[in-house]
C-alpha cells in the first residue's frame, strides 16, 4: 500500500473536514421528516371548520343574491393545447361589459383543464344576448406575430333553472384556427 | 319589437347550441370543471369549497367517484388529510379502477411521509401493497423505501427496492437511494458500485446533473473519511465546477490530494451498464489541466515569491495540487462553510510549505472573513428573534392558497434570509412554512368573510323592506306550484302555504291606489311553525358566530406557527454558529502557533 508521507498532517485536518464538507454526504436525497407537530393536527380541524363555513357562506350568498330564477353564470375554457389566453371581455343585453386580463399562471392553468368562473349575474327568464371577445396567443408565437382576436355572439334562453354557459375558445378540427363558441348547460333533474 | 330584434339576431349571428344537459358532480358539471381550473391554478382552498358547494346544492344525489377523487385531492393538496382520508375511502367504494385508488392511496401515504406521521405512511404503504396494480409498482417502492429510511431501516429499504427488481426502471434518485442504503447495511462494495454508476448517468437536465453530482459527492467523502484519497480524486473530479455541490467537491478533492492514496479499488461489474458524458461539462477535474500548475498557483493564491522549507518535491507536488482546488473555492461566496473552511486549508499547507509569512497573512484574511459571517449570523438570530425572518419570506407570494403543494423555492435577499438556504431543503421547514401562509390565508379568508356577511346582511335588511305586491307573490306562487323541483326542496313548503292564504285573500295591490279601502292587516299562522326560523339571514348569523368563535384559535395557530418556524430557523443557525466559532478556534490556535514560533525565534 503506497501512502504519502503527511498522514499527520492530513489525520487532524480530516477530523475538521468531517465537520462541514462531508456533513451532507450519505444522506438519502429526502431528508428524514420530523415528528408530526401538534399544530398539524390542530390546524386541519380549524381547516375544516373554515371550509364548511366559506362554502355554507357561498351557498347562502348565492341563495340571496342569484337566486335559480335569475342566476345566470358564464365560464370561460380554452381547451388548446399552448394557447395562452391575455384577455376576454363579455357582455349581456349589451350591459356592463365585463373585463378579465389574465396572468401568465392563470393562462397556462385555464389551457389545461377547467372552465373559469367569469361572470355571475341576473337576468329574468327569456331570451337573452351575450357577446365576447377574446385575445390570445400561441407559446409558441413568434416574437411580434399578432396575438390570435375573435368575436362572438349568440343568445340564450333563461328558464326558471339556473343557466350556465360556457364560451370556449376552441378549434372545431384538428387544423382549424381556434375560435370562440358558446355553448349552454343544464342541470338534470 | 325587442323579441324580433332577437329573433333576426338569432339568425343572423353564430348561437348557442341546444343545451346539453350534466348531471351534478359529474365530469360535465361545469362547477366541477371550474374546480379543476382552481385545482389547475393551485387554489385548492378554491376548489375544496366549490365542490363542496355543489354538494350541499343536492345532498341527496349519488355522486360519481371521480367528482370524490378531485374532493379528495383538492383537500388534500390543501393540507387536509384526515378530510381527504374520509373521502378517499368514499371515492375507492365507488371506483371500479384499482389503478385511481392506488394512485390516491399512494398521494396520501406521501402527505403522511412529508409531513412527519411515519408510522401511518408505512402502514398506508403495507396495506397498499397487498392490493397494488403492477402499474405502480414502481412509485410504491419509491415511497416505501423512503419512508423507511426515514425511519432508519436500511435493510428493509434494500429489500424493497431490490425485489421485485425493477432497476431498469427506477429513476435516479431510487437507485442513489438504493445506494444509501446499501451503504448503511451491509452490503458496502454494492452500495459503492451503485452511486458509483449514478455518478456516470448520461443527463442533460439540471436536476440529474445535481444528482450525479451529489452521488459523486457522497461517494468522494465516503472514500476520503477512510482515508482512500487516490480514489477519491477522480470522483471528486467528475463534479461540475459550477453547482450545489461543487464548493464541498473543491475542498474535498484539495483534502484528498493530502490524503493516503490507499488501498486500490477493484471494481465490480454490474449487469446495468452505463455511460458518462461528464465531458460535456465544465468539472471540477478540469481546473487541474496540464501545465496549469506549475505555473501560477501561487500568483493566482496571491502569494509573492518564496522559499519552500521543508518540502520535498513530492510533499510539494501534493501540496500545490491541494492549493489548486482551495484558491478557487475561496474566491466564492464565504456564506457556505466549505469555503470558510477552505479559508483556514489554504494557509494550513502554506504553512506546510514553509511559506509562513503567508500563511499568516492568509489566516488573518479568515479571522477576518469569519468574524464578519459571525456578525452577520448574529444579527439575522436577532431578527429571526424580532419576528421579521417570517413576514419576509411569507410576504411573497403570499396571496395563493397553495396549501400543501408550495414549497420555498428561494429565498429573499434579506439580513433575516441569508443564511437559511440549508433549510430550504429540510422537510420540518418547509411543512412549517406551508402550514404557516395557510393559516395566514385562513386568517385572511375569514375577515373577509365576516365583512362579506355584514354586506348581505345589509342587503338583505334593504331587500325585506320593499314590499312585494300580492299580485307577483301571486303569480311566483302559480310558478312555484307547478315546478316539480319542489320535492327537493322542502323548505319551501312553509312560504307555500303561508303564500297561499294570501292568495285566497280578496285584498291586492289594488288596495296602493286607492280604489277600494285598505285592507285590514292579514294575519298568517303557519301551520306546524317551526320552533326556530332558519332563513338565510339567520343562517348568516349562525355563520357569523362560527366564524367568531374560529377566529381565536386561528390566531393562536398562527403564533404557534410562527414560533414553530423561528425554533427552526434559530437552530439551524446555531448550528452555523458553532461551527464558525471552531472555525474561528482552530484560525486563532494556527495563527498564535505561528507568533509563538516567531516569538521563540524557531524556525517558523
Amino acid at each position: 500500500m503506497k501512502l504519502r508521507t503527511y498522514p499527520k498532517v492530513t489525520s487532524r485536518l480530516l477530523a475538521l473536514l468531517l465537520v462541514s464538507g462531508a456533513a451532507q454526504a450519505e444522506q438519502p436525497l429526502a431528508p428524514a421528516a420530523s415528528p408530526p407537530t401538534q399544530l398539524d393536527q390542530n390546524l386541519q380541524a380549524l381547516k375544516e371548520e373554515a371550509i364548511n363555513i366559506k362554502a355554507e357562506l357561498q351557498s347562502t350568498e348565492q341563495t340571496l343574491l342569484y337566486p335559480d330564477s335569475t342566476r345566470v353564470i358564464v365560464y370561460f375554457g380554452v381547451p388548446v393545447s399552448g394557447l395562452l389566453v391575455q384577455s376576454i371581455t363579455v357582455s349581456v343585453d349589451d350591459g356592463r361589459p365585463y373585463s378579465y386580463k389574465y396572468i401568465n399562471a392563470e393562462a397556462i392553468a385555464l389551457q389545461r383543464r377547467g372552465l373559469q368562473p367569469l361572470v355571475k349575474l341576473n337576468a329574468s327568464p327569456g331570451p337573452h344576448r351575450i357577446k365576447a371577445d377574446v385575445v390570445a396567443q400561441f407559446a409558441d408565437a413568434q416574437a411580434g406575430a399578432p396575438p390570435l382576436t375573435d368575436h362572438v355572439e349568440g343568445t340564450f334562453t333563461k328558464a326558471r333553472a339556473p343557466a350556465s354557459i360556457e364560451i370556449s375558445l376552441a378549434r372545431r378540427s384538428v387544423v382549424s384556427r381556434p375560435a370562440l363558441e358558446l355553448h349552454e348547460w343544464v342541470a338534470d333533474k | 319589437m325587442k323579441q324580433l330584434a332577437f329573433l333576426l339576431l338569432s339568425c343572423a349571428c353564430s348561437i348557442a347550441s341546444a343545451a346539453d344537459n350534466y348531471s351534478i358532480g359529474s365530469d360535465e358539471d361545469p362547477r366541477v370543471r371550474a374546480s379543476d381550473f382552481m385545482a389547475e391554478n393551485r387554489r385548492f382552498l378554491a376548489a375544496s369549497t366549490t365542490l363542496l358547494e355543489v354538494q350541499k346544492e343536492a345532498p341527496r344525489q349519488a355522486f360519481p367517484p371521480e367528482y370524490f377523487e378531485r374532493l379528495a385531492d383538492d383537500t388534500l393538496n390543501f393540507g387536509m388529510q384526515k378530510r381527504s382520508e374520509v373521502t378517499y375511502r368514499e371515492a375507492a367504494a365507488g371506483s371500479h379502477d384499482p389503478v385511481v385508488v392506488a394512485r390516491a392511496r399512494l398521494r396520501r401515504a406521501e402527505f403522511l411521509y412529508e409531513r412527519g406521521y411515519l408510522p401511518e405512511a408505512n402502514a398506508e404503504l403495507t396495506s397498499l401493497r397487498q392490493t397494488l396494480p403492477s402499474v405502480l409498482m414502481i412509485n410504491w417502492q419509491d415511497q416505501m423505501s423512503r419512508v423507511l429510511m426515514a425511519q432508519d431501516r436500511y435493510a428493509e429499504a434494500v429489500q424493497v427496492l431490490s425485489k421485485p427488481d425493477t432497476a431498469s426502471d427506477q429513476s435516479g434518485y431510487m437507485r442513489y437511494n438504493l445506494g444509501i442504503a446499501l451503504l448503511h447495511s451491509d452490503h458496502v462494495d454494492e452500495g459503492i458500485n451503485i452511486l458509483d454508476r449514478v455518478g456516470q448517468r448520461r443527463v442533460i437536465d439540471s436536476e440529474g446533473l445535481a444528482l450525479r453530482d451529489k452521488a459523486n459527492l457522497t461517494l468522494g467523502y465516503y472514500w476520503l473519511k477512510r482515508q482512500q484519497g487516490g480514489s477519491a480524486i477522480p470522483i471528486f473530479n467528475r463534479i461540475r465546477q459550477q453547482g450545489p455541490y461543487s464548493n464541498r467537491a473543491l475542498l474535498g478533492l484539495g483534502w484528498a490530494y493530502l490524503a493516503p492514496d490507499g488501498d486500490k479499488q477493484k471494481r465490480i461489474k454490474l449487469s446495468e451498464d452505463s455511460g458518462s458524458d461528464s465531458k460535456q461539462f465544465s468539472t471540477i477535474g478540469a481546473i487541474l489541466r496540464p501545465g496549469f500548475l506549475d505555473t501560477d498557483i501561487y500568483k493566482r493564491a496571491g502569494l509573492r515569491p518564496f522559499q519552500l522549507n521543508r518540502a520535498d518535491p513530492s510533499q510539494e507536488a501534493a501540496l500545490k495540487k491541494a492549493l489548486v482546488p482551495w484558491v478557487e473555492l475561496v474566491s466564492r461566496d464565504p456564506i457556505d462553510p466549505a469555503v470558510q473552511e477552505g479559508l483556514l486549508a489554504i494557509p494550513y499547507v502554506l504553512d506546510k510549505l514553509g511559506a509562513h509569512i503567508q500563511a499568516q497573512q492568509y489566516y488573518e484574511k479568515a479571522i477576518a472573513a469569519l468574524e464578519q459571517t459571525r456578525v452577520n449570523l448574529d444579527q439575522a438570530i436577532l431578527s429571526i428573534r424580532y419576528g421579521r425572518m417570517v413576514d419576509t419570506i411569507i410576504s411573497r407570494n403570499g396571496d395563493a392558497d397553495s396549501g400543501w403543494t408550495w414549497k420555498l423555492k428561494d429565498l429573499p435577499d434579506a439580513p433575516e434570509t441569508f443564511y437559511l438556504q440549508s433549510l430550504l431543503a429540510d422537510h420540518p421547514f418547509q411543512e412549517a412554512l406551508k402550514n404557516f401562509r395557510d393559516i395566514r390565508l385562513l386568517i385572511r379568508d375569514t375577515d373577509a368573510e365576516r365583512q362579506r356577511i355584514l354586506d348581505l346582511q345589509a342587503a338583505y335588511d334593504t331587500r325585506v323592506t320593499q314590499s312585494v305586491s300580492p299580485r307577483e307573490l301571486q303569480q311566483r306562487i302559480g310558478t312555484l306550484s307547478n315546478d316539480a323541483n319542489l320535492g327537493y326542496q322542502p323548505d319551501f313548503r312553509p312560504q307555500l302555504q303561508m303564500a297561499q292564504m294570501l292568495v285566497a285573500s280578496p285584498y291586492d295591490d289594488k288596495a296602493k291606489t286607492g280604489d277600494t279601502p285598505a285592507a285590514p292587516p292579514v294575519k298568517l299562522r303557519l301551520p306546524n311553525a317551526p320552533a326556530k326560523f332558519d332563513g338565510p339571514y339567520e343562517r348568516l348569523d349562525a355563520l357569523k358566530a362560527r366564524l367568531d368563535a374560529l377566529s381565536p384559535h386561528l390566531k393562536a395557530a398562527e403564533d404557534a406557527g410562527g414560533k414553530l418556524i423561528q425554533r427552526i430557523a434559530l437552530n439551524d443557525l446555531d448550528a452555523q454558529r458553532k461551527l464558525n466559532e471552531r472555525f474561528l478556534v482552530e484560525a486563532r490556535f494556527a495563527l498564535a502557533r505561528i507568533y509563538d514560533r516567531q516569538a521563540h525565534g524557531d524556525a517558523p
